[in-house]
């Protein structure tokens, strides 16, 4: 549709310029008696044009775009009843009449010409906006061939309109003589308009209430419409303007048409108005639970709206929920509404034959209209209340396991038609998505918390470690720690004493994560200090097993290795609190040997029996000796066959290349345990400290 | 993995438990479980055969170091038996014949408690 960008009061002002000049045209050809030939066509062009500008005038009144059905036919009814007062007035005022001898017919006084225009005036005014109402119930819901229609119509009873004016046929629908073109576009004209009549689907959506009361009120606001032919057009319109008449004409068709075929639509939808407002109601049930459960995440309370949800949409005063445990093959009430609590344990104790069972198995709804007459379910004969019809539908997760059932139940039979199980079917499904997602986002919390604490004790770890390998005279030293997923405990630590002498700790606290981290932190310090007062290997272990024994539970142990190497008297000594053995390459004779001296790990006993059992071993090295440290992560590192590297392999792999420094010989080491693991994953910290005597 | 499973059976005042497949922080609670209710009923003469361990965690471990103290108090013991060789390494590389009796097998156990 164009539009022009005239401002609406210059549309009023045009509109009512174009009257008075066409009123002064009347009052001229009365007086004067006279035919102004062609000047008729130009009255008639003037007073079409008039229903143009006033229409432009309309499209920037609010009443355009008004979109409410209810507001739209108030409008209707009250712009009607006030088109009818008006006309009334104006017809007991002035009295007219018309001479019918002629076509169009010629007012007798100058009432009647006053009457002509001021009529034509209203009816233009009034049919205009009656007009716009229907249009915007055409337009209630878009479809594309409605403006063809509205195109086509208005091309067409604009031909009527010149047709009727240049052969001003007499009557309507003669088809004959001077009427036969008229009355062929006035027919065409006609047939859009029903085409366009048929656009009332917004009789659709209505409630009940108000498919049955715009029903009585449309079925008796037709006969006005109709009678407003003979009270507002005729001879009165037609002696003013022919134009103006054949369109306003039309208009009437149009909204006869469109107001009889509401009624026939309304009186169509009244039989399925209840079940249509029923199945509105379930929809917008359905996206308000919906839209409710989505933002609740505790498992009690989406249990507690569901009930209720499902409750009042069905009707159904007794409504609970089961949830099903697989590791304990038992359903229990999570939530209920209006049951008693020994009608819940008694729901809770069910045995296995029973309608939950079968739901469970068969993963399908099952709805029992006649409870009393049913075996099944006979648990609820045993309720104070009394129930007449019951349904169940299964709760089915994403990877299709069921692991709930939403029951409701009525006090009548056939309480429960096909429709409402599909409704809680409906409700299930939602129910099933929000409750998974609730369960699904508490054990992702889980999962973060974990891997939180995870992170914690891995950075624990990494900063109790030495940050560079220490450089000492006469020996290589590399240390290696890979760290598995959950933090083991591994740790390891160098200290110095005077005169090229050191001493280098190797441990394994038992446990996993943050205690096992914050283990290593106290052994850390207590070894650091206790090194400052004592060399002897199994003093400091001893003294560390005397301090951490009571600050350790009972059930967590630290194995530890602690060795002194005094390069210049090329001797090594170590004592070993329940760690793994070690490594010891003699270059000399080019074997290895594991050597475990007695000793119990730390945190097992509170002094003596440690003390008494654990052995201090000494060693004479030579150039190229090596000395293996390592932790059971190495040892017990598993492949994708269940075998464990061992130390044999450890051994082995010393032996072949002891020939090179450590820093190779660590990679090869390296190499030898990443080809046995063979992408198999570490379920342990793996350290290994490397000697080699220079 | 971690199928883990312990059966009791009383024999006199000694209780035999036997442990079967892999004991480690997820099935700790129900090796756990099984010595508490001993505790619980004052059976302290506790045998438990290994034979069918195939593999302790430090968790598992930790049981063992859990209950100890407890029972030696009330005059009882725990002692082992039939440990295959793997698992006798892991008990030994720390220390534990030190601190607990471990047999050959089970009668051995029951002897020794019978004995006094």
């Amino acid at each position: 549709m164009i539009r022009f960008r005239i401002p609406p009061q210059l549309s009023l002002i045009i509109t009512a310029l174009l009257f008075v000049v066409t009123f002064l045209y009347d009052l001229l050809r009365f007086y004067s008696g006279m035919d102004f030939g062609g000047w008729v066509y130009l009255h008639e062009g003037l007073s079409a044009a008039t229903i143009f500008f006033f229409y432009l005038y309309l499209t920037t009144r609010p009443i355009f775009r008004e979109t409410s059905v209810r507001k739209n036919l108030l409008l209707f009814i009250k712009t009607l009843a006030l088109f009818y007062l008006i006309v009334l007035i104006f017809k007991f005022t002035f009295n007219p009449s018309y001479s019918l001898e002629s076509f169009p017919p010629v007012p007798q006084s100058i009432p009647a010409v006053i009457y002509a225009n001021l009529i034509s005036i209203v009816d233009m005014v009034f049919m205009s906006y009656l007009l716009v109402v229907i249009k915007n119930l055409v337009y209630y819901k878009y479809k594309k061939r409605t403006n063809i229609y509205a195109i086509l119509a208005l091309i067409f009873v604009m031909l009527t309109v010149f047709s009727t004016v240049y052969y001003k046929p007499s009557s309507l629908f003669t088809f004959s003589d001077n009427g036969l073109i008229s009355d062929i576009f006035m027919l065409i004209t006609l047939i859009f308009l029903v085409l366009l009549s048929f656009r009332n689907s917004w009789v659709t959506y209505l409630s009940r209430k108000e498919k049955y009361s715009y029903f009585l009120v449309g079925s008796l606001t037709i006969w006005p419409v109709i009678i407003l032919l003979d009270l507002a057009f005729q001879e009165a319109l037609q002696s003013h303007s022919i134009a103006l008449n054949t369109f306003l004409v039309s208009t009437w068709f149009f909204l006869v048409f469109y107001s009889s075929l509401a009624a026939i639509n309304l009186l169509l939808h009244l039989p399925t108005a209840r079940v249509f407002d029923r199945k509105m109601k379930e929809v917008s049930s359905l996206h308000h639970l919906s839209s409710t459960i989505s933002l609740e995440y505790d498992t009690k309370k989406l249990a507690n709206t569901i009930i209720e949800m499902s409750s009042e949409v069905l009707e159904s005063p007794y409504t609970w929920l089961e949830l099903y445990d697989p590791e304990t093959n038992k359903l229990h009430v999570a939530s209920s509404k209006n049951l008693m609590e020994n009608e819940i344990s008694l729901l809770n104790q069910q045995s296995d034959k029973n309608l939950s069972r079968k739901i469970l198995n068969d993963k399908k709804s099952i709805v029992i209209n006649e409870l009393p007459k049913s075996e099944v379910f006979s648990v609820t004969k045993m309720w104070n209340h009394t129930i007449g019809s019951l349904v169940g539908v299964p709760l089915v997760s994403g990877k299709g396991t069921i692991f709930g059932i939403l029951f409701a139940a009525k006090s009548q039979i056939f309480g429960f038609d096909p429709d409402d199980v599909n409704m809680l079917e409906a409700y299930a499904n939602q129910a099933a998505i929000a409750l998974e997602n609730a369960n699904l986002l508490k054990t992702s919390f889980e999962q973060e918390r974990l891997e939180k604490e995870l992170q914690i004790a891995r950075e624990v770890q990494l900063r109790l470690l030495p940050q560079t390998t220490p450089k000492y005279e006469h020996v290589q030293i590399e240390a290696m720690m890979i760290t598995a997923y959950e933090v083991g405990g591994d740790y390891y630590d160098f200290y110095t004493y005077p005169d090229n002498r050191f001493g280098m700790i190797i441990g394994d606290v038992s446990g996993k994560g943050t205690s096992a981290a914050f283990y290593m932190a106290e052994t850390k310090g207590v070894i650091q200090s206790l090194a400052r007062s004592y060399e002897s290997p199994r003093e400091i272990l001893i003294q560390t097993n005397n301090l951490l024994y009571s600050t350790m539970d009972r059930k967590s142990f630290i194995s530890l290795l602690a060795v002194r190497f005094d390069l210049e008297n090329k001797h090594v000594c170590f004592s070993r609190a329940g760690h793994c053995p070690v490594v010891y390459y003699e270059a000399a004779t080019q074997k290895t040997k594991l050597i475990q001296p007695p000793g119990i790990a730390v945190g097992l006993d509170e002094g003596k029996l440690f003390t008494d059992t654990l052995q201090e071993f000494e060693l004479e090295i030579k150039p190229n000796d090596i000395l293996a440290f390592y932790t059971d992560g190495l040892s017990e590192a598993r492949n994708g066959r269940a075998e464990e590297f061992g130390e044999e392999r450890l051994c082995e792999a010393i032996r072949e290349n002891a020939h090179m420094d450590v820093y190779e010989l660590k990679d090869a080491i390296l190499d030898r345990i990443l080809k046995f693991l063979n992408d198999s994953h570490l379920h342990d910290d793996l350290t290994l400290v490397l000697t080699k005597i220079t | 993995m971690s199928g883990f499973e312990v059966s009791r059976i009383d024999d006199r005042e000694v209780s035999v438990l036997h442990i079967t497949g892999f004991l480690d922080a997820h099935t700790v609670p129900q090796f756990e479980d099984a010595l508490q209710k001993l505790v619980q009923e004052d059976r302290i003469k506790i045998a438990v055969n290994l034979d069918k361990l195939e593999y302790i965690s430090s968790a598992g471990l930790g049981v063992f170091m859990g209950f100890i103290e407890e029972i030696r108090e009330k005059g009882g013991d725990i002692k082992l038996s039939n440990l295959s060789q793997k698992v006798f390494k892991v008990f030994d590389l720390l220390g534990f014949p030190a601190l607990f009796d471990i047999f050959e097998n089970e009668n051995e156990v029951k002897a020794k408690f019978l004995d006094g």
